[in-house]
């Protein structure tokens, strides 16, 4: 047997009901997801003729079931975001956590070269179970949205961004990097679920906050009353005739009164009577996008912050490992 | 006092971080609740928001109401999540530590372990849920800008939070003692803990629905603002025009207590499973 062959076996023994576990999770969720995206692909190929979102009695019985299906597809496709936290959490946690807990990490860091080699391969392993698992999620999470589209390209558009594609992956190696090192600190199992829970909350929170932030130096301006595709919305808010921008919580706070009014020319005005006969604009209404042809850059960075995030905490779990008393 | 701390002090790390996790989201909730009030200031705007200067008050009003509305959805999962944690930490915990055999011999039977070991950590989870439920309370008031809540987001903030948590919490001391090993019994558990927790609502639906009284679109009876229990998604044809099947606020207490007494029902036969699972159970 190989030493590769030999690692992976060894590896996969310790972890096996784990992996086992959400590996069934994992294959169960993609089956429904295929199954749904086969079943509206046929959809749409039977009834080509039919608009299923704006549905004419021509069509009503086939409308019927697309809904049921795209229903039962937006459920689940609308929850993917958050799976690859939980998945990355259960294969990291257990690494070091398990073999002070077992009281197993004296002989283990005894036996082995270095602990941080000892490390590296118990979580090089886990690292690749999480990977093949959230990217058979990634794709599938790809194939369900297209279908969802009738077969629509949607790597040029921000549509479900967040919920499908290699963002997945990248959440998941945040989840597994946080569960290694915080099972490394605590040393039990469950007290370190629960704390690693707490910090992905906390850093998820924090890149919804700061992901815009940075967006907003990079977003180009576009009219509100163009097609802009479907764009990463960053911002909007009102162009005054001055120049100056402001935000629509911003206007409110300085007139206090309702409003403003958008008129069909696009323009803004302080009150309704202005706004009907198109005098007195204040400015016009203005959005600040991400266009769609950037889909793929700006889930290629998410995806490596993320994972260059979890890459950070699980070096510092090596240090801990270092200087940690095994029991 | 010190059975008590006995039967805490083998999972005080699942119990010092649940704390911390329902802390965390109890306070996050109350923060959100502190911000609405600011917002609305002297409730002179409340709750239409639609006087002469309300706008800008709404604007400041609305992000808090989302942020209340955003934490008080974590109540759908947490008491399951945190149910199980601490019911497989219990069983699972003690034979993946192989002090089991230990434990086991010494007590005078295994059931009076278990019962050892689960009465003072499920009264934790009821307190710790409770806090939490209360909390919601609390923000509900805040969001809605009245006292008379009906049904209003009633499953997140009533008894049958601490319900809902308990009944995870026995069905994962039953999975615990079937798979002994804790991250695999989590997993299973939060499964069938979410399902059996599905199930209970689904049946609470359907019971609503036979229970629910027809009411017209157009009759006077049918206020918004009173919160009763919509049982039906959309609007029905009926003898009288559309209309739809609702439950009247009145009758609040009633369905909770009902509800609280199905996920009771539920957690006391998974209890029961987790005892005779134990009698066979080789440490």
């Amino acid at each position: 047997m190989t030493g590769i062959a030999r690692w992976a076996r060894l590896s996969f023994r310790l972890q096996r009901l784990e992996i086992l576990l959400l590996g069934a999770a994992v294959l169960v969720a993609s089956a429904l997801m295929l199954w749904s995206a086969f079943q509206l692909g046929d959809l749409y190929a039977a009834y080509p003729e039919c608009d299923f979102f704006d549905q004419t009695r021509a069509c009503q019985a086939a409308g019927q079931r697309f809904s049921e299906v795209y229903g039962s597809a937006e459920l689940i496709i609308n929850n993917t975001w958050v799976v690859g936290f939980p998945l990355g959490l259960l294969l990291g946690v257990p690494l070091v956590a398990r073999e002070v807990e077992h009281r197993t990490a004296q002989l283990a860091w005894t036996i082995g070269r270095s602990r941080v080699r000892w490390l590296v391969h118990r979580v090089a392993f886990a690292a690749l179970v999480a990977i093949a698992l959230l990217s058979l999620l990634a794709v599938v999470t790809e194939a369900l949205a297209s279908a969802m589209r009738g077969g629509q390209d949607t790597s040029q558009i921000f549509w479900l961004h967040g919920n499908r594609g290699p963002l997945i992956v990248g959440r998941g190696m945040l989840g597994f990097g946080v569960g290694v090192l915080v099972g490394a600190l605590l040393g039990r199992q469950l007290p370190a679920l629960l704390a690693g829970v707490i910090v992905v909350g906390a850093l998820y929170w924090a890149s919804w906050a700061a992901f815009p932030i940075w967006y907003e130096n990079e977003a180009v301006v576009a009219s509100i009353d163009e097609w802009v595709g479907e764009p990463l919305w960053v911002d909007s808010g009102i162009e005054l005739t001055s120049g100056e921008r402001v935000s629509w919580g911003e206007w409110l706070s300085m007139s206090g009164e309702l409003g403003p009014w958008t008129g069909i020319d696009g323009a803004v005005y302080a009150n309704q009577a202005d706004a009907e006969n198109g005098r007195n604009p204040i400015g016009r209404e203005y959005i600040l996008i991400i266009p769609g042809e950037r889909y793929n850059e700006i889930v290629a960075r998410e995806t490596a912050v993320f994972s260059g995030v979890g890459a950070v905490f699980v070096a510092g779990a090596a240090a801990v490992t270092v200087r940690r008393r095994p029991t | 006092m010190i059975y008590a701390r006995i039967g805490v002090a083998p999972d005080r790390g699942s119990v010092l971080w649940g704390s911390v996790l329902v802390a965390l989201v109890s306070a996050g909730v109350l923060v959100t609740v502190a911000g609405m009030l600011v917002a609305i200031g002297d409730r002179s705007c409340a709750p239409s928001f639609s006087g002469a200067g309300c706008a800008s008050l709404r604007q400041a009003f609305a992000p808090w109401e989302q942020a209340a509305q955003a934490f008080m959805a974590l109540l759908w999962i947490v008491p399951t999540g945190l149910g199980a944690l601490l019911g497989v930490a219990i069983t699972a915990g003690e034979l993946e530590r192989r002090s089991a055999q230990v434990s086991w011999t010494l007590s005078p039977s295994r059931i009076r372990w278990l019962l050892l070991r689960a009465i003072p950590i499920g009264l934790v989870l009821l307190v710790m849920l409770s806090v939490a439920a209360g909390a919601a309370e609390v923000a509900t008031r805040g969001r809605l800008l009245t006292d008379a809540l009906g049904f209003h987001d009633y499953q997140l903030r009533s008894v049958l939070v601490p319900a809902r948590g308990l009944l995870a919490f026995a069905i994962a001391l039953a999975i615990g003692l079937v798979f002994g090993r804790t991250l695999p019994a989590l997993l299973v558990a939060l499964v069938f803990g979410g399902a059996v927790t599905g199930g209970v609502l689904v049946l609470v639906d359907a019971w609503h629905v036979t229970s629910a009284s027809f009411l017209s679109l157009d009759d006077p009876m049918l206020q918004p603002a009173s919160y009763p229990l919509v049982a039906t998604p959309s609007s029905l044809a009926g003898a009288d025009g559309r209309g739809i099947l609702v439950i009247s606020a009145t009758e609040y207490w009633p369905w909770v207590l009902r509800e609280t007494g199905l996920f009771l029902l539920a957690s006391a036969l998974a209890a029961v499973a987790a005892g005779s699972f134990l009698r066979r159970r080789v440490p």
